[in-house]
């Protein structure tokens, strides 16, 4: 059978991960490691598949609070990043803002969110929306103002309005770093969820990984990370679907040697 | 300059020619005095000028169709039926216009499968598919080989002749300036200034076989003399104040 170079880059890359998995069951058997520690793979595999009915609602739930905490910061975070974009003093404002913001772990963002709107899910789409706002903004923003001037003043030069230059030139040039940031931005959304959920939640994968590792049942919590893991890929492969999809020229651009 | 002239302007680098150009388009402000076009002093009113730049700058997102439909989508009074039009009329007369460039077929292409050649013929189209009064060439050819840049010339006169738009061109091609203008601007460099301004009046069409004639050559060199001039004395002023500063 022949088979494309593509189809075989694949296999190569699923064959690595693969043997990553298999080297780590190897280690826990070859060097006997408890697996209150470490379980073995296929240990937690089975127990993500025994407990699945049980552990359900807890991933739908915190696939919901992630997927509206991700909707609000993707709203925020581009309108920010507009004003950001488009604006120096704004830029100059903003930017010492954000990145102070963003550098205060959201471990002690999650009690205040508490203090203000009690436990539960509130606080865990507002934190996994302050975790995923700044890669946001950061890249609509550099996107918006690397525009080439040429481009925007070959709009100028026939009167167009800065409205129309915004639309026609700044914002399809800001696509591909807005989606970039969108598959940086969902997988963070999941951080900051999980961890709220593990200080503040009677519901979700963190509150579930919590209350198994109170319990000492390593599995279970190994179970829920793999889970996690599944849902960052899952969401991950889907934003880049739609970038293929909605900017596919600029990743082909590549093959352009004259700019 | 008047309506419907094709005004070249050559000079050394650095004399000011593309400034001049961004001043006539309303892209740079001038410091101090007044520029008007059309009797109306510039940036008081928008008048949809046409343009294009060496580097081509097709928006990479769009079809070859769709950038040069771009013009019609902002100038009036195409903008305003642009949604019912975009489809049909616009359509066809973008597809004529790349005909007459030579790329009947490319319409529905993206830019990065075009040829350097190619997309500058596609700028070429979209400088020119509103049918501007005016229209500003900064060095649209700098780029190309010299075979591409010669059959450019003749299908962008070919444009010009049809439309008569009033063309201000830029460039350091002194063959090019000879053989598409109608009046040649010979710029010095710092102080930037008009040292000649010469008419150029070969029958037209002009075809290869123009540049061919003594007449033809007989004008390149002269021109090449006095941008050699211009230079000479910028040089020169530059040494004298170098010697003042070290004395």
């Amino acid at each position: 059978m022949k088979l494309t170079r593509r189809t075989r880059d694949h296999i190569k890359s699923a064959a690595c991960i693969v043997a990553m998995f298999v080297v780590w069951e190897l280690a826990c058997v070859a060097f006997r490691i408890s697996p209150i520690v470490l379980p073995r793979p296929t240990a937690v595999i089975s127990t993500l598949i025994v407990q699945m009915p049980a552990l359900w609602p807890h991933i739908l739930q915190t696939l919901a609070t992630t997927m509206l905490g991700f909707l609000l910061g993707t709203v925020i975070g581009v309108a920010l990043g507009a004003f950001v974009g488009v604006s120096r003093s704004a830029y100059n404002t903003a930017y010492p803002l954000l990145v102070g913001f963003s550098s205060i772990p959201k471990v002690a963002v999650v009690p205040i969110f508490v203090l203000w709107f009690g436990s539960g899910t509130v606080p865990a789409v507002l934190t996994a929306m302050t975790t995923c706002i700044f890669p946001i903004v950061v890249n609509v923003a550099t996107g918006l103002a690397t525009t080439e001037p040429e481009m925007e003043d070959v709009l100028k030069a026939l009167g167009a309005s800065r409205r129309q230059v915004l639309w026609n030139v700044s914002l399809p040039r800001a696509m591909p770093y807005f989606f970039a940031s969108l598959k940086v931005a969902v997988t963070l959304a999941f951080v900051g969820t999980v961890l709220s959920e593990t200080v503040a939640a009677n519901r979700g994968i963190g509150t579930v990984m919590m209350m198994a590792t109170a319990s000492f049942d390593v599995p279970l919590v190994f179970a829920g990370l793999f889970a996690l893991a599944l849902l960052g890929i899952l969401l991950y492969v889907v934003f880049a679907g739609i970038e293929q999809r909605v900017c596919g020229w600029a990743t082909r651009k590549q093959d352009l040697a004259v700019a | 300059m008047r309506s419907g002239d094709l005004v070249a302007m050559v000079g050394p680098s650095g004399c000011g020619k593309s400034t001049i150009l961004k001043l006539v388009a309303g892209l740079l402000r001038p410091t101090e005095g007044n520029v008007f076009v059309a009797g109306r002093e510039v940036g008081a009113e928008r008048i949809g000028i046409g343009m294009a730049f060496q580097n081509p700058t097709l928006l990479p997102w769009l079809s070859i169709r769709h950038n040069i439909m771009l013009p019609l989508k902002i100038v009036k009074p195409y903008a305003d039926t642009y949604r019912r039009d975009k489809d049909t009329v616009f359509r066809e007369r973008a597809e004529a216009l790349l005909a007459r460039v030579g790329l009947a077929g490319f319409g529905d292409r993206k830019p990065w499968e075009l040829s350097g050649g190619m997309l500058q013929r596609a700028n070429l189209c979209r400088a020119l598919i509103h049918a501007p009064k005016l229209l500003m060439l900064d060095e649209p050819f700098g780029a190309l080989d010299q075979f591409t840049r010669e059959e450019l010339w003749s299908v962008l006169q070919d444009l010009y002749l049809e439309t008569r738009p009033t063309v201000f061109l830029v460039t350091h091609d002194l063959r090019e300036a000879a053989f598409l203008a109608s009046r040649i601007l010979v710029m010095s460099a710092r102080p930037g200034r008009v040292v000649e301004d010469r008419v150029v009046d070969f029958a037209r069409p002009r075809t290869l076989e123009t540049t061919f004639t003594d007449a033809f050559g007989g004008l390149t060199n002269e021109l090449r003399r006095l941008i050699f001039q211009a230079r000479h004395e910028q040089a020169g002023a530059a040494r004298t104040a170098a010697q003042e500063t070290a004395a």
